[in-house]
């Protein structure tokens, strides 16, 4: 009798588990074909730390102040400044040796300017390592910004001047 | 005789039918870069004695050379599978050693993070776990819910595993528009799903058979190892920190704690499972009474704590994380020892262990849910 009962249950617990994986079956899929579809990220995405450009001067914010060289865990922030005839200071070269850089956010925050922003891209593959060292050159983001999601379906643009979440 | 990592066999130094079998450190049940070398007679487990250090960063080393802020994006490498509880730790730590205090509304963003990381985190040592019971199902299931919360952590902080959320004084950033919705969303799904996971695999007799009985560890050895967390619980000691040493906002909330009695595999999934109801309760009541006001307080940049030494504790999906920090004044820690359950729980394994047999060793691994992150630092 015992063996009875016990087969009949196990069974049951055989036609519950299947009657799940029926339901899932039906279910629309959850996956993303992500090389062919470009997934948008989330505002606010941690992809690197990356320079604001003002639209109009074609410049950035960052005075050199050091402010995110000294909040970076790693020391991978890297700045050289020069003097305007107007006594400003502006960096003739920022390096960022990403291949060392855990994306924290500290150096984002740690600027009084907010010349720093985090970008939202995400492909890094390069093919070879001294290619992840990014200058000046490669750490200015488009004036145009990226466009991103929101958790309630909007898509706003991120990366431009005056913006910038800390 | 014991057999350490180091040991080689003569010949004589085993009994007449028992070898030696290295499970690991590249083995997929092992969750990590684990070795477990088992001392067998024939499918008998005599011996399972762990091998650690494979993932050694020098976690502890590296701290004393970085300030206090810098230390936590840090913690979050220990544990990765519940980054957000590592450094709740960490700054409630910090918070406790400068005397801080933290706006009533981050205390409350906290204990949201942390519930819903401990949902993140037991989905995937349900999928993990069913996995290696060989169960491919669930695991898919599983990280498909998992995927609603790392939606909402990343709208949030920007991450995905590796969050930097919590700041020494509150955390990084208020609430992104659309999650309070969103997290919502996904306490009214949850629950069914949850239901759907029972039915699959936790009620299914293949599982009850090759969990029931197995790994069996009393409450009195659970206590002396050090067993905290479910681990603990499942052996039918009712404890849990989050009740019974209230830190962050958790005296606030309504929550049961699931306890188990035999405190065999069986119970220890159990306790596991149930506390993911538990946590969606508490989340529901965090989003209803959510305070209004900052989530930052004001923290000096350059933060130097007066001279002296704290030991904060919180309730990781694991078990209880610890954290001792000592202070010299300066602007670096002087020395931060990392208590991790992981790895109290390794240690539980040969006592688990003994006497079963050899393809029960992969469901105690599961059971206890390593990090092994944590386990070496």
């Amino acid at each position: 009798m015992h063996n009875l009962t016990s087969l009949l249950t196990g069974f049951w617990s055989f036609i519950c588990g299947l009657w799940v994986t029926l339901v899932n079956t039906v279910r629309p899929p959850v996956t993303f074909q992500y090389p062919e579809k470009y997934y948008v990220p989330l505002e606010g995405f941690r992809g690197y730390p990356a320079l604001v450009v003002d639209p109009e001067t074609g410049e950035t914010k960052c005075n050199g102040c050091q402010a995110c060289a000294r909040a970076c865990p790693l020391g991978v922030i890297h700045i050289e400044t020069a003097q305007r005839e107007d006594k400003k200071r502006y960096p003739v070269e920022w390096r960022l040796e990403f291949g060392r850089c855990m994306v924290c956010n500290l150096c984002v925050e740690a600027c009084p300017f907010g010349a720093l922003t985090m970008s939202p891209e995400y492909e890094f593959a390069e093919y070879r390592p001294e290619d992840l060292v990014y200058t000046l050159g490669n750490l200015k983001l488009p004036p145009e910004g990226f466009e991103v999601r929101r958790l309630d379906g909007s898509t706003v643009r991120t990366g431009l001047a005056g913006g910038g979440r800390g | 005789m014991t057999i350490t990592p180091e040991f080689r066999p003569a010949p004589g130094d085993l009994e007449e039918h028992e070898f030696l079998v290295n499970m690991g450190p590249q083995h997929p049940s092992t969750h990590g870069v684990l070795r477990v070398i088992l001392r067998v007679d024939g499918e008998r487990l005599v011996d399972a004695i762990p091998d650690i250090g494979f993932l050694h960063r020098c976690f502890e080393k590296v701290a004393e050379g970085w300030t206090y802020q810098q230390v936590v994006p840090l913690t979050d490498r220990l544990d990765y599978v519940s980054a957000m509880t590592n450094e709740l730790a960490y700054v409630m730590a910090v918070e406790k050693l400068a005397g801080i205090e933290v706006p009533e509304r981050a205390q409350w963003l906290r204990v949201l993070v942390a519930e819903l990381q401990r949902i993140a985190s037991h989905l995937v040592w349900f999928g993990t776990f069913a996995l290696d019971l060989g169960a491919t199902t669930p695991f898919l299931y599983a990280i498909r819910e998992r995927e609603h919360i790392l939606d909402l952590f990343e709208a949030l902080c920007g991450a995905r595993l590796t969050y930097s959320y919590m700041r020494i004084g509150g955390v990084r950033g208020d609430l992104p528009p659309g999650f309070v919705g969103k997290t919502r969303e996904f306490l009214k799904l949850m629950p069914s799903r949850l239901r759907e996971y029972e039915n699959l695999f936790m009620k299914n007799r293949i599982f009850e058979n090759r969990t029931k009985g197995i790994g069996r560890v009393t409450a009195e050895e659970a206590v002396a190892y050090g067993a905290s967390g479910p681990t603990l619980r499942g052996s039918g000691v009712d404890w849990d920190l989050r009740r019974d040493e209230p830190y962050a906002a958790y005296d606030r909330f309504e929550f049961g704690v699931p306890v188990g009695q035999s405190g065999d595999v069986y119970d220890r999934a159990v306790c596991r499972f149930k506390e993911m109801y538990e946590s969606l309760k508490i989340i529901e009541q965090v989003l209803d009474g959510l305070p209004e006001g900052d989530v930052r307080a004001k923290v000096p940049r350059v933060l130097k704590p007066p001279a002296g030494d704290v030991y904060t504790r919180v309730e990781s999906p694991r078990g209880e994380v610890g954290v001792y920090l000592v202070s010299d004044g300066g602007p670096k820690p002087y020395r931060v020892k990392w208590r991790a359950p992981s790895f109290a729980h390794l240690r539980l394994l040969p006592v688990m262990a003994k006497g079963h047999m050899v393809a029960d060793i992969v469901a105690i691994i599961g059971s206890i849910d390593i990090i092994l992150g944590e386990v070496d630092r």
